[in-house]
């Protein structure tokens, strides 16, 4: 891993997870403000949103994420250069789902050296799994071995923890 | 693993090269719009550029326009092969539709959206369209009026249930361009539907004439297309319209002036549902209609063409309306000759004995062109004037003999054929132009001309001197002939003989006899040869024949030839249009269910209950056989009560089960009902194409119930289709011990000549099913005992009792029992011959609710099908 180094431009990032998770409000959170939409709602296909964030300029396929699309993520992951795979710590029945869904989309050779965020969203809802828990629950740690991976705790809604994020996705994508 | 590399191709085509492109994250706008273009190109040559659809589709989102039609345009062609892939385009779409700033963006976005006809693209149309209907700006709610026909092709009841009224709003839009492209969609719905979906009322006829002097030519035409549904309700209403659609008649567009002319026909007409109007007034509205035609003479040919088509029909209504105007139609030299020839289709129905000096002069000059076929057409059309106008027929046949005189060879024949016809109109006038033709025997080398001139010299034998040095020319050669002339020539010679019996003639008639019934090849020319001589050997031969042969003959018909009454109304509905130009009803250029023939089925019913009579015995044994399957809790009845009444198959609606597509151009419809008695698939094919199709044959695949056809061979008449023709035939079929598969849904394979087109179709159980008669407890406990369990719902707008009526009609044994439907039947079952098959059933709310139990697995699509066809 290369700390440190200079970032590329532009990056095209992935942006997958369950249906509700939060994707698209990730998204736009991640926009500077004056591009920021008030409403959201449920994406059917998918979105692109093209944005310059923390000194990069970004291209974000973001995803459907209902059960019926999913087997489309694939046809996306050409030229991706970072996943954003965003979890509901609040929707503990689904990490199974998560897990399973998350192995598909590193597994695919087109995504073997992209670097893997793994965004923890809704951690300002009370009764919210903590980051241990989930990555237990995911089993990240044998699932990512093979990929630069990290987990971040956010929350969309109160805009916690969205910098941090942009910022480990220029560090790690190597250039 | 290393196996993955000989797929993976290193090649680098032009797809490859443009993919690259449009990924590419150094591609700025400019670039990706280039490419998008060369993609386009390809696609529009034909390029099948289908594989770079996803990496299209990541392009889809920018603010610039150009590109965004682009990428549209490259979806609506691909979107029906990627139909999964299609829907990722949906979010952009909803977006793009519902943008404030552009009204441009939403019509785009909603157009393309009803134009890609992918079902799980409509189902997010909906809340676009609604909005689209209510739209500030006109050209959105233009847009959004067609798409409301679009998406009627699609989902018909979605569109019933929440657009029609917004659309028939849109009737009374102020914007003139949304009236008239709301009333195209309600035309093509209406078209679609084959139903009315909208009445044009006095005061909708009002609405439209406004609209009609403000819009485009386009909307004229629609409007124009709209009124000619008006049914008035009184004759002043038809008049008042009629009056501001003539001032339609000057407008330039010729579509327009043809809409407008079929709106007058319709309205001075008069119909079932409307008055008729005064025939003065009438005509006198049609009349207006003559100078707009004339001026449209002076358009390029091919408008000529549609109007000179169209001529004929208007002159069916209005006989006088280009009486002094004949000269307008004569032929200019340079008219391309398939205008030419309507032309004079016209010419000769409008030749009278005033203008005939005119128009034969004309004629006359037009049989020295050198078009060929050009000529020969003249030379029939005069013929024609002479047969239709009595009084003006020696003037033709003047003609017609100057032209015999020029001694061209295909003038002369082809007069000689024409005079034929001319001499059997008015059989004893022109005596004296027969020697006349004689003196051209040798130039004759057609052998419709040379029998047409034999069959003179025959029918005049009595009166030419030397007709029979004539024959006996024609005879030296009967070996060479055409078989019409050999025909011919064996007539004209037993005529010579009956009409100057002598020994030079008798010569003739035996050495004809000879030739024809012993050396002639063709069957027929055999046949006639005995049949004259059995006639003249037989006693009294020689007057009999007399009375036959030289019988009076029925004068030719001296009308020219006219459409049929049936065909003329409804071309005349179809005024200006393609059915009017082709001559051919407009149905038959969709695929239409053909409606069923009753004296057809009453026969069949007949029929019906023979073959059921013969098959009571094995019936009973059936019964036997289940009662044993069903464990023994049977009440079954003594043999001689399960003689089933007679049942009667009704026909299923066909449906549409195979469309023309990749380069085939067979449609099927498919459906089931009775033929001779038995239950049969039928099966209703059409030629949407150019070529003949053959070689029909007919298989099913493996199916639960062991269904066979009863042969390959379809028995479509003649084992051929004429392109446009559509064939009904039934495929009787019987059960044989067919491996046993689970899906039971029969799937079918129509091969012909063009290869083989395949479909699956529900098999209507109650068609294949015998009744087993118990009583309502035995049915229950054995339907507790059963397994398999299918469930369906349909709607129901009976009470039980008649449901229990129709099912027993149906030939599927049922009982009520409290508020339920208890019913019992076998169905076959290829390798145990039958097994058992028991449906519990309620009735509630307009809806039936159907549990149906036995030996088949998977039934609960054609459970559906069976009872939505009972239930009708």
């Amino acid at each position: 891993m290369k700390f440190g180094s200079k970032g590329k431009k532009s990056i095209t990032a992935l942006v997958v997870g369950l249906d509700n998770s939060g994707k698209s409000s990730i998204v736009n959170q991640f926009k500077p403000k004056k591009m920021m939409v008030k409403e959201i709602t449920p994406t059917v296909g998918f979105k692109i949103e093209e944005f310059k964030a923390a000194g990069t300029s970004w291209k974000m396929y973001d995803m459907s994420g209902q059960g019926r699309y999913r087997n489309l993520w694939s046809k996306f992951y050409q030229e991706i250069e970072a996943v954003v795979f965003v979890v509901d710590a609040s929707d503990r029945l689904r990490m199974v789902v998560a897990r399973e869904e998350l192995k598909t989309v590193i597994e695919s050779p087109e995504l073997s050296r992209a670097p893997v965020l793994v965004l923890l969203n809704k951690t300002d809802v009370a009764g919210h799994e903590d980051s241990a828990t989930v990555m237990d629950l995911l089993e990240l740690p044998q699932l990512l071995a093979s990929h630069t991976w990290t987990m971040m705790s956010a929350s969309a809604v109160k805009d916690e923890g969205l910098e941090d994020a942009l910022s480990w996705i220029v560090s790690s994508v190597r250039t | 693993m290393a196996a993955d590399n000989y797929f993976s191709t290193t090649k680098r085509g032009e797809l490859q090269e443009w993919r690259d492109e449009l990924n590419s994250n150094n591609s700025n706008n400019t670039k990706i719009r280039e490419t998008l273009k060369k993609i386009i190109a390809g696609m529009t040559v034909g390029k099948d550029v289908s594989s770079l659809f996803s990496d299209v589709l990541k392009t889809i989102q920018t603010d610039d326009m150009e590109r965004k039609k682009l990428v549209y345009l490259y979806l609506i062609n691909y979107a029906k092969t990627n139909p999964d892939l299609a829907i990722l385009a949906v979010n952009t779409f909803v977006n793009d539709a519902t943008d404030r700033n552009h009204p441009l963006l939403r019509a785009l976005a909603l157009r393309t959206m009803s134009c890609i006809r992918v079902e799980s693209i409509t189902e997010y149309l909906s809340e676009p369209l609604r909005l689209g209907l209510e739209d500030t700006d006109p050209y959105v709610r233009k847009t959004a009026a067609l798409a409301v026909a679009k998406l009627f092709s699609i989902d018909p009841e979605l569109c019933r249930d929440h657009f029609m009224e917004p659309l028939k709003g849109l009737l009374r839009d102020s914007n003139q361009m949304v009236v008239s492209n709301a009333v195209a969609a309600l035309t093509d719905i209406t078209q679609q539907a084959r139903e009315t979906v909208w009445a044009v009322d006095k005061e909708m006829a009002d609405t439209l004439l406004t609209a009609l002097t403000e819009c485009n030519e386009w909307g004229q035409s629609y409007i124009l297309d709209g009124l000619a549904t008006f049914a008035p309700q009184s004759v002043e209403d038809a008049e008042m319209v009629a009056e501001r659609v003539c001032s339609r008649l000057q407008h330039a567009n010729s579509a327009v002036v043809l809409s407008a002319i079929r709106v007058l026909v319709r309205l001075t007409r008069g119909g079932a549902d409307f008055p008729t109007m005064a025939p003065e007034k009438a005509q006198e509205f049609l009349r207006r209609a003559r100078a707009p035609i004339v001026s449209l003479l002076t358009s390029p040919p091919e408008i000529q063409y549609v109007v000179l088509r169209n001529v004929p029909l208007l002159l069916s209504v209005c006989p006088d309306m280009f009486a002094a105007d004949a000269r307008v139609f004569f032929c200019r030299y340079n008219d391309p000759s398939y205008v030419k020839v309507e032309k004079l289709e016209i010419l000769s129905r409008l030749a009278s004995d005033q203008n005939i000096d005119t128009i034969l002069a004309e004629f006359k000059e037009y049989s020295q062109e050198v078009d060929v076929d050009f000529v020969r057409k003249t030379i029939q059309t005069i013929g024609r004037c002479a047969i239709a106008l009595e009084q003006s027929a020696n003037k033709c046949m003047a003609v017609l003999l100057e032209l015999v005189a020029t001694k061209v060879s295909y003038v002369v024949q082809e007069a000689i054929v024409v005079m034929k016809d001319v001499f059997r109109r008015y059989p004893s006038r022109f005596e004296e132009a027969i020697a006349r033709l004689a003196e051209h025997l040798d130039s004759l080398d057609e052998p419709d001309a040379k029998a047409s001139l034999v069959w003179i010299v025959g029918e005049y034998s009595d009166r030419i001197d030397n007709a029979d040095d004539l024959l006996d020319w024609f005879m030296d050669t009967i070996a060479e002939e055409q078989p019409t002339v050999q025909f011919q020539l064996l007539t004209a010679v037993v005529k010579l003989y009956l009409n100057r019996p002598a020994e030079s003639t008798q010569a003739m008639l035996h050495s004809v006899l000879e030739y024809v019934t012993e050396k002639a090849d063709d069957p027929d020319l055999r046949d006639r040869g005995f049949l004259y001589w059995r006639m003249l050997s037989a006693d009294n031969g020689f007057e009999m024949a007399r009375r036959i042969v030289l019988a009076e003959r029925p004068t030719l018909n001296a009308k020219p030839h006219e459409l049929n009454e049936t065909l003329r109304e409804e071309l005349l509905k179809h005024f200006g249009s393609l059915a009017s130009v082709y001559q051919r009803p407009a149905a038959s250029f969709t695929l239409v269910a053909q409606p069923q023939d009753d004296s057809d089925s009453d026969s069949e019913e007949e029929s019906d209950e023979e073959s059921e009579e013969e098959s009571a015995p094995a019936q009973t044994q059936e019964v036997d056989n289940l009662a044993d399957l069903l464990g023994g809790i049977t009440t079954a009845a003594p043999p001689a009560t399960t003689a089933p009444a007679a049942r009667t198959f009704k026909d299923t609606k066909l449906a549409g089960v195979v469309a023309p597509a990749n380069g085939k151009t067979l449609a099927v419809m498919a459906g089931f009902g009775p033929s001779n008695g038995k239950p049969a698939l039928k099966v209703a094919v059409k030629n949407m194409g150019q070529a003949h199709i053959s070689g029909f044959q007919v298989q099913f695949n493996k199916n639960p119930f062991g269904m066979v056809p009863e042969s390959m061979a379809m028995g479509v008449p003649g084992d051929s289709l004429a392109p446009g023709a559509v064939s009904t035939v039934a495929v009787p079929f019987t059960f044989a011990a067919a491996p046993f598969t689970e899906n039971p849904r029969l799937q079918v394979a129509v091969k012909t000549s063009e290869g083989v087109a395949m479909f699956a179709i529900d098999v209507p159980l109650h068609f294949i099913a015998e009744p087993v008669p118990m009583d309502a407890a035995s049915i229950l406990a054995a339907w507790q005992a059963a397994g398999n369990e299918d469930r369906a719902i349909v709607p129901c707008p009976k009470s039980g009792a008649e449901v229990c009526s129709l099912l027993n009609e149906a030939g599927i044994h049922a009982v009520a029992e409290g508020d339920s439907i208890l019913t019992s039947a076998s169905l076959p079952n290829g390798t145990e011959g039958r097994v058992p098959w028991v449906c519990r059933a309620m009735v509630k709310a307009g809806q039936m609710a159907v549990a149906s139990r036995g030996g088949h697995t998977g039934l609960s699509s054609a459970v559906t099908s069976t009872m939505n066809a009972i239930l009708g």
